[in-house]
C-alpha cells in the first residue's frame, strides 16, 4: 500500500463528499487489512476526529461505533453478556491483540469479507448497520447486496433481545482463517443458524420452525434441522477445505450448535 | 509532516510521510529491537506498546499516533530483567527474534489480565509467532514471572 | 561437573530481548543502497530480451544489473564440504528463469521506494516454456529444466540435467531376493513427504560495503560464512582475501541459511558502485525465493519372519529438488543413511533413487533433512508390519531395535555424497528411551485407543530416530582461546550461533574444561578475519565437533598456563596444582592466582600474549537417538485432532546444557508437528505459490502445543566434549511417523501422504466405511 496523502474530516457530510470524489479515496478503518493490498491510495479519508469510537448503552441495545476497535469490543461487558458471549468468542478468534488492537468493526463489517468471524455472531443477532447517507440498513440486507456500498458506515446497533448462543470456528491453527464457521443463536420466538466462510460470505437460515424452543430435540428433528440448513445455504470449496468436508463440518457443528442452545435456558 | 508523540516517555516531534508506518519509522530512529518478520500483520514480531496496549507496529500509520505514548523494550528495561529472568531459567530464549514484540505483549498481559489461567497466557500471546522454542518454556517462564510479580 | 551439564541461561539472552543491536538489519549501515531483485513471474521461461534503460533512468536509481553485467560462472549456493556434493548449477543471473520467483534483474537504489518502482520499468521479453511442475513427470520430460552449457557435478553424484536428473544413486547389501522369500510377512507401501517452509522469524538479510582497507565487507545471516566467503570469490572472481563476512546475530536458520541468498547481489553492487548496499527478503521472497524441504515420493518394502525377525528393507526414493540443485543428493541419501540403522539386524537391504529437477522453488537443508522424510516413511512401514505379524509394534522395535555395542552396515556404506565411516555405537540408550517414554506417555493405559468425555477417540503413537553429530573426516571447527589481564578469556569460534544456543554451549565447555565460572569466558562468532576456520551450523556438528575444537584448545591453554606458573616457582608444570583459579607449588604449598599471573605476563615479567587454537575433524559421528510418542484426541466427525501431549526420551549425551538442549527437542518437536499436522507449499497451478505470506502458510502456534514432556537419557559418549552427542536435529524426526501411527491406532486409517490435515483425515475414515458397506 502507497499513501500520498491524509484528509481527517471533521464531520460525516465532509467526510461523505471527500470519499466520493475518486476511486483512489479510501476511507481507513484501522488500516490493517488495507496494508496488505497493493494499491496507491491518493488520499486516505481517516475517520479518527469523528467520534466513532464509542460504544454506547441503551436498555435495549448497544452502539458500537464504526471506528471502535475489536478489542474495545471484546472486553466491554455489556456485549460479553449478549447470547452468551458469542460475539466475544469469536472476536476472539481473530488473530492476536496486536492486530485487534488496529482493525476496527467498521473496516471489519465493510469489508464484507467471506473469511469474516465478527461477522456472523452480528447477523446472528439481527445488527443494524448506520450509515451516513444510505441511513439505517440491516446487517442481513447488507450481506445479501451484491452491490459495493460507496457509503461511509458510522455504527453497528447490536438489539440486547435476552439470547443464547453457540460459537465455533474450525480453523487449522488459532491464526488462520476459518474453513467454516458456525453461529446458532436462539432467542425467545426464533432459532438461527448461521454459516461463514462458506467460503463466500455469511448466510442465516432460520429453523425456528422445525424446533419447539421448549424442549430439546430428539436426533430426527436435529438431522431435519441440518438438512433444511445445507439445502439453505450453499458451501463451496477453496484452497483451504472441499465443499464435501464443508458439508461434514455444518452437519457436525449445526448439529452440536443447536443440541447446546436448546438445551439452555436463554 | 509533524508527528507529536511520546517514544518510551520522551516526548518526540517526528518527521513522517503519509504512507510510513510505525515499525518504519521506530527502526529510523534507532528503535532497533522493534522487528520486521512479515509486514502483514501475521508474525508478532513488530509488536509495541500503544498507550499501553499491544499493536503491530507494521500495521499502523504513524500519522495517526498523535499524542500517543509508544513503548519499546528499550523503555521497559526494568521489567524486562524481571522478566527474562524466568524467561532465561527456563531455557525458552533461542534466536530471540521474537523476544522483544513477545516481551511487550507480556508486559501488557501482567498490567491487564488478574491471575490468568495458563490458556488465557496461552490466548494472549498467540499471534507472536515462534518457529524455535517449541513455546512452552514460554509459558512456563510467563507464569513464573506473573506469580512473581504480582 | 560445574558448569557443564548445569542450569545456565544464554550468555546473550537478555541484550537480545531488551532489543540491542545484534541482527544484520540492525548492523547494517544507514546509507546503503537499497537492493530489490525483479523476479520471474513464469515457472519457466527463456528471457529472450531484457530492457533496463527506463529503470536505470529513474532519479535515485544507482544500478541495474541483468545476466547481460554478471560473470558467467556456475557454482552452487549450498554451503556444504568443497568441493561440494551439489551441482555447480546456478549462475548469479541467467538467461533462463526456472521457478515463478527465480531472479532476472537486480536493481539498487538510494530507497526502496524507487527500487521498487524501478523494477516496474524493467521490460522483459519472455519465451515462455512447457514447465515440470509434477516431480513424478520430471524424468525425461519433454522440457528440460537445465538445457544450458557449463555446468556440472564436482564429483560423481549420477548428474544428468539432460533428463532432469540432478542426482542419483544405488546402495545394496546381502541378498535381496533371498531375505524376501525367508520371510512370511512382506509389507509394501508408497509415502509422499510435502514441501515444507523454514519460516525463521528473521528474514534473509545481507549489508555489503568497503571497508577503509577497500576490502569488501559483508554482513549476512548466514549459517555458513566461511563458505560465503569462499563461495563469493570463486564466482565474482575477487580475490578471497579482499573478502571478510560477518555473521552477527541470526534470527533462525532451520538450514535455511545454509546457502547463498542475497550475498552475491550485495557484493556485485557495492563493488560496482563503491557504495554499501543492503538487501533484506520481504516475507513473500524468503517463501518464494528461498527453500523449502524437499518433497519425496518413498517406496518401502519390509520382509520379517512370523517371530517378528526383521528380515529386509528395500526402498527406492524420488526426491524433488526444484530448479536447482542444492543439497539434492546428500538429503536424499540420509533419508536411508540415518534411518536405516535404527534397525540395523537385517539380512539384506537396498536403497536406491533419483533426485529430479522440476520447475518449483528449490529445495535447500532443512533442519531433520532427509532423516524426517525417511523416518516417516519406515517408522509407518514397520507399525503396518507389525500388523500384518499380528504382533505388539514395541516388542517388534525392542527385538530389533540398534543397541548399544553394535554397528550397522550402512554407516560404512552411505556418506553425504560419498562412502560412509564404519562405527560402532559406543552410547545408544534407544531401549532406556523406549521403556522410559511408554512409562512417560502411560501407554499400557491409552494402547491403542480409549475414549474420552466429549466423545473424542484418544489415542497414542510413537516412533524411533537416530541423528548423526556432524559429518565425519568433512565437518571441520576450530576455535581459540585467548587469555586477557585479570585473568578472564576470550573465545573466538567459526561456529555459528543461529539461536540454537551454540554460543552459550561453547562457552560452557571452555569455561568447564578452563575451571573458571561462565562469565570468565567472552565468546565471539563468527567473522573470518578474526575467528578460527568452522564449516558451519548444520549436520548437527557444533556441539560434537566445535565442542571438542573448543575442549581441545581449552587443554591447551591449560598446559601454557602451567608452563608459565613452572616459570613462576621455578618447577615443573607437573609439580603444580591448577583448579582454574589458583596455581599451588605442590612442593611448598605457594600459590599465586590467575588473575595474577595474568597480570603478571601482561604487565610486568616474562611479558607474552597466550593464545590457543585447536581444531576438529570427526572421525565417526555418534548418532543422538531418541524415542517419540504422542498422545491425541480425534474428533471423529471433524477429523480435527488435539496434542495432549508429546514425550520425547532423547540419547545425545550429555546434555551441555540441559534447558538449551530441551529447547532444541522441542523446537523440532515442534516444527514436526507442523509438518505432520497441516504445513504445506502450496503452489497454483501456473507453479506460483499459494502459500506465500503467513495468512497461507500456517505454522504451530502456541494454543497449538499444550504440552511437551521431554527427558534425556543418562549416557556419555566418550569421543564427544564432556561426553555429549549432538541435539540440534534430532527432535523433529519422529512427529509425523508417531502421528500416523496414532491415527491408525484410533480410527483404523493408514495415512501414507503428508500432512495428515483433518479434512484428509476425514476423507479416509469415509473411504473406509465406504469399503465396510461395500
Ligand atoms: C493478517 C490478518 C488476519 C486476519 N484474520 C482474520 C480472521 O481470522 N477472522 C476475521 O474475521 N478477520 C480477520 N482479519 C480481518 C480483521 O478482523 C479486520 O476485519 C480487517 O483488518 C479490517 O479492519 P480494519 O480496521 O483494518 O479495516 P481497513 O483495512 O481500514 O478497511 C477495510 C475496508 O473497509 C473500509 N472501511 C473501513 N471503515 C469504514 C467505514 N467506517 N465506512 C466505510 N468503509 C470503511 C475500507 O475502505 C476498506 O475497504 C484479519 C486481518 C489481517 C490483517
Ligand atoms: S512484522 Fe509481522 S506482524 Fe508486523
Ligand atoms: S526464539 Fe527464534 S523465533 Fe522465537
Amino acid at each position: 500500500m502507497k499513501i500520498a496523502s491524509l484528509y481527517r474530516p471533521k464531520d460525516v457530510e465532509d467526510a461523505l463528499k471527500v470519499s466520493r470524489e475518486s476511486t483512489d479515496t479510501v476511507v481507513f478503518g484501522g488500516g490493517a487489512w488495507l496494508k496488505l493490498s497493493p494499491r496507491l491510495v491518493k488520499r486516505a479519508v481517516l475517520l479518527d476526529d469523528m467520534d466513532l469510537a464509542t460504544i454506547e448503552t441503551s436498555d435495549d441495545a448497544i452502539r458500537v461505533g464504526a471506528m471502535c476497535t475489536l478489542r474495545m469490543v471484546e472486553t466491554h461487558d455489556a456485549i460479553a453478556a449478549i447470547g452468551s458471549g458469542i460475539i466475544v468468542q469469536a472476536l476472539r478468534q481473530v488473530m492476536g491483540v496486536g492486530l485487534r488492537n488496529i482493525a476496527t468493526v467498521g473496516g471489519s463489517v465493510m469489508g464484507k469479507y467471506g473469511f469474516s468471524d465478527v461477522l456472523p455472531p452480528l447477523l446472528a443477532l439481527d445488527a443494524k448497520l448506520m450509515f451516513a447517507d444510505a441511513g439505517e440498513v440491516s446487517l442481513a440486507s447488507f450481506m445479501a447486496s451484491k452491490k459495493r456500498m460507496n457509503d461511509i458506515m458510522l455504527y453497528v446497533t447490536i438489539p440486547r433481545t435476552k439470547s443464547v448462543g453457540f460459537f465455533k470456528k474450525v480453523s487449522t491453527t488459532p491464526l488462520d482463517f476459518s474453513l467454516l464457521n458456525i453461529t446458532v443463536c436462539k432467542t425467545r420466538d426464533r432459532v438461527r443458524v448461521v454459516l461463514g466462510s462458506r467460503p463466500g460470505g455469511a448466510m442465516h437460515q432460520d429453523v425456528t420452525s422445525r424446533l419447539d424452543l421448549n424442549t430439546i430435540p430428539d436426533e430426527k428433528t436435529l438431522d431435519d434441522v441440518v438438512r433444511e440448513v445445507l439445502d439453505a445455504i450453499p458451501l463451496g470449496q477453496n484452497v483451504r477445505a472441499s465443499k464435501l468436508y464443508r458439508e461434514q463440518l455444518a452437519k457436525t457443528y449445526v448439529r452440536r450448535g443447536v443440541k447446546e442452545v436448546m438445551s439452555r435456558e436463554g | 509532516m509533524k508527528v507529536n508523540l511520546t517514544i518510551n516517555k520522551r516526548p518526540r516531534t517526528i518527521d513522517a510521510e503519509p504512507g510510513d508506518y510505525l515499525l518504519d519509522t521506530l527502526r529510523r530512529h534507532n528503535f532497533l529491537s522493534v522487528k520486521r518478520g512479515c509486514d502483514a500483520a501475521s508474525c508478532g514480531v513488530c509488536t509495541v506498546l500503544i498507550d499501553g496496549k499491544p499493536t503491530l507496529s507494521c500495521s499502523v500509520l504513524t500519522a495517526r499516533l498523535e499524542n500517543k505514548e509508544i513503548t519499546t523494550v528499550e523503555g521497559e528495561r526494568d521489567e524486562i530483567e524481571k522478566f527474562y529472568a524466568h524467561f532465561g531459567d527456563e531455557g525458552a530464549d533461542q534466536c530471540g527474534f521474537c523476544n522483544p514484540g513477545l516481551a511487550l505483549t507480556v508486559i501488557s498481559l501482567k498490567r491487564t489480565i488478574q491471575n490468568p489461567s495458563d490458556d488465557d497466557i496461552r490466548e494472549y500471546i498467540v499471534a507472536n509467532l515462534c518457529r524455535c522454542s517449541g513455546y512452552v518454556a514460554q509459558v512456563r517462564a510467563i507464569r513464573r514471572y506473573l506469580e512473581e510479580t504480582s | 561437573m560445574k558448569t557443564v551439564n548445569q542450569k545456565h541461561q544464554s550468555v546473550d539472552g537478555k541484550g537480545i530481548m531488551l532489543g540491542r543491536p545484534a541482527y544484520t538489519d540492525d548492523l547494517a549501515d544507514p546509507s546503503s543502497l537499497i537492493i530489490k531483485v525483479l523476479r520471474s513471474p513464469h515457472a519457466f521461461a527463456r528471457i529472450k530480451s531484457i530492457d533496463t534503460k527506463k529503470a536505470e533512468k529513474l532519479p535515485g536509481v544507482e544500478l541495474v544489473l541483468t545476466h547481460h553485467d554478471v560473470p558467467r560462472v556456475s557454482f552452487t549456493r549450498a554451503g556444504q564440504g568443497y568441493p561440494e556434493p551439489s551441482p555447480h548449477d546456478k549462475f548469479v543471473l541467467d538467461e533462463y528463469v526456472r521457478y515463478v520467483g527465480d531472479e532476472v534483474a537486480v536493481v539498487a537504489a538510494i530507497d526502496e521506494s524507487v527500487a521498487e518502482a524501478a523494477l516496474d520499468l524493467i521490460d522483459v521479453d519472455y519465451e515462455v516454456i512447457d514447465p515440470v511442475l509434477d516431480f513424478e513427470e520430471a524424468i525425461d520430460h519433454q522440457s528440460v529444466v537445465h538445457p544450458e552449457e557449463g555446468i556440472h557435478e564436482m564429483f560423481p553424484i549420477g548428474f544428468e540435467p539432460k533428463r532432469n536428473i540432478a542426482a542419483s544413486y544405488a546402495m545394496d547389501f546381502g541378498d535381496l531376493d533371498n531375505a524376501f522369500k525367508a520371510s512370511d510377512v512382506v509389507v509394501e507401501e508408497t509415502f509422499h513427504t510435502q514441501a515444507q517452509a523454514h519460516v525463521m522469524m528473521e528474514p534473509h538479510a545481507v549489508n555489503a560495503r568497503l571497508d577503509f582497507q577497500d576490502r569488501l565487507l559483508i554482513i549476512s545471516a548466514t549459517q555458513t560464512p566461511f563458505h560465503v566467503r569462499r563461495i563469493l570469490s570463486q564466482t565474482l572472481d575477487i580475490p578471497i582475501e579482499k573478502i571478510r563476512v560477518i555473521k552477527p546475530r541470526v534470527g533462525g536458520g532451520f538450514g535455511g541459511k545454509q546457502a547463498l541468498h542475497g550475498e552475491m547481489f550485495a557484493a556485485l553492487v557495492t563493488m560496482k558502485t563503491g557504495k554499501p548496499s543492503k538487501l533484506v527478503y520481504t516475507r513473500q521472497e524468503v517463501f518464494e525465493s528461498t527453500y523449502t524441504r524437499h518433497p519425496m515420493t518413498l517406496k518401502v518394502k519390509l520382509g520379517a519372519t512370523k517371530d517378528g525377525r526383521l528380515n529386509v528393507i528395500d526402498w527406492h526414493v524420488l526426491s524433488n529438488t526444484g530448479a536447482y540443485g542444492e543439497h539434492a543428493l546428500t538429503v536424499f541419501m540420509v533419508a536411508g543413511s540415518k534411518v536405516m540403522p535404527l534397525y540395523n539386524k537385517v539380512d539384506a537391504g537396498r536403497f536406491h533413487g533419483e533426485v529430479v529437477y522440476t520447475n518449483t522453488t528449490p529445495a535447500g537443508a532443512y533442519r531433520g533433512y532427509g532423516a524426517i522424510q525417511g523416518n516417516f516413511a519406515l517408522e509407518s512401514a514397520i507399525d503396518m508390519l507389525c500388523v500384518k505379524l499380528g504382533m505388539d509394534p514395541i516388542a517388534f522395535r525392542q527385538k530389533n531395535m540398534m543397541r548399544e555395542g553394535e554397528t550397522s552396515p550402512i554407516f560404512e556404506i552411505m556418506g553425504e555424497g560419498t562412502a560412509g565411516t564404519a562405527m560402532t555405537m559406543e552410547t545408544c540408550k534407544l531401549d532406556y528411551c523406549l521403556t522410559r517414554g511408554l512409562e512417560l506417555i502411560d501407554w499400557n493405559n491409552k494402547y491403542p485407543r480409549t475414549t474420552t468425555e466429549d466423545g473424542k477417540i484418544r489415542s497414542v503413537g510413537m516412533a524411533l530416530a537416530m541423528q548423526g553429530s556432524g559429518i565425519p573426516y568433512i565437518d571441520m571447527g576450530a576455535a581459540t582461546i585467548k587469555l586477557n589481564d585479570a585473568g578472564f578469556y576470550n573465545l573466538t569460534v567459526g561456529a555459528t550461533e543461529i539461536g540454537q544456543g551454540s554460543d552459550t554451549v561453547l562457552s560452557q565447555i571452555a569455561a568447564e574444561a578452563l575451571g573458571v565460572p561462565l562469565n570468565k569466558v567472552i565468546v565471539y562468532s563468527s567473522d573470518t578475519d578474526l575467528t578460527p576456520f568452522d564449516t558451519g551450523a548444520y549436520a548437527s556438528s557444533t556441539t560434537y565437533v566445535s565442542g571438542n575444537a573448543v575442549y581441545k584448545a581449552a587443554m591447551k591453554m591449560r598446559e601454557m598456563l602451567l608452563d608459565e606458573a613452572a616459570v613462576v616457582f621455578g618447577v615443573e608444570g607437573d609439580d603444580i596444582d591448577f583448579d582454574g583459579a589458583t596455581f599451588k607449588n605442590k612442593a611448598d604449598g605457594k600459590t599465586i592466582s590467575l588473575e595474577q599471573l595474568a597480570n603478571r605476563i601482561t604487565y610486568n615479567e616474562d611479558q607474552k600474549q597466550l593464545t590457543a587454537t585447536s581444531s576438529y575433524v570427526g572421525t565417526k559421528s555418534p548418532p543422538p537417538f531418541m524415542a517419540g510418542f504422542i498422545d491425541i484426541a480425534v474428533d471423529k466427525d471433524t477429523g480435527e485432532i488435539d496434542i495432549l501431549d508429546y514425550v520425547s526420551v532423547v540419547d545425545c549425551g550429555v546434555p551441555i546444557n540441559p534447558k538449551l538442549a530441551q529447547g532444541q527437542v522441542e523446537g523440532g518437536i515442534v516444527q514436526g508437528l507442523g509438518m505432520a499436522c497441516f504445513e504445506e507449499v502450496k503452489r497454483g497451478k501456473n507453479g506460483a505459490l499459494i502459500s506465500h505470506d503467513l495468512l497461507n502458510y500456517k505454522i504451530p502456534t502456541n494454543v497449538d502445543i499444550k504440552k511437551l514432556t521431554t527427558e534425556f537419557a543418562e549416557s556419555h559418549e566418550a569421543s564427544g566434549p564432556f561426553g555429549a552427542k549432538s541435539v540440534g536435529e534430532i527432535g523433529i524426526d519422529t512427529p509425523p511417523a508417531a502421528l500416523a501411527n496414532a491415527l491408525y491406532n484410533a480410527l483404523g486409517i493408514r495415512l501414507t501422504s503428508l500432512p495428515f490435515t483433518a479434512e484428509k483425515i476425514i476423507r479416509a475414515l469415509h473411504d473406509k466405511e465406504g469399503e465396510k458397506t461395500t
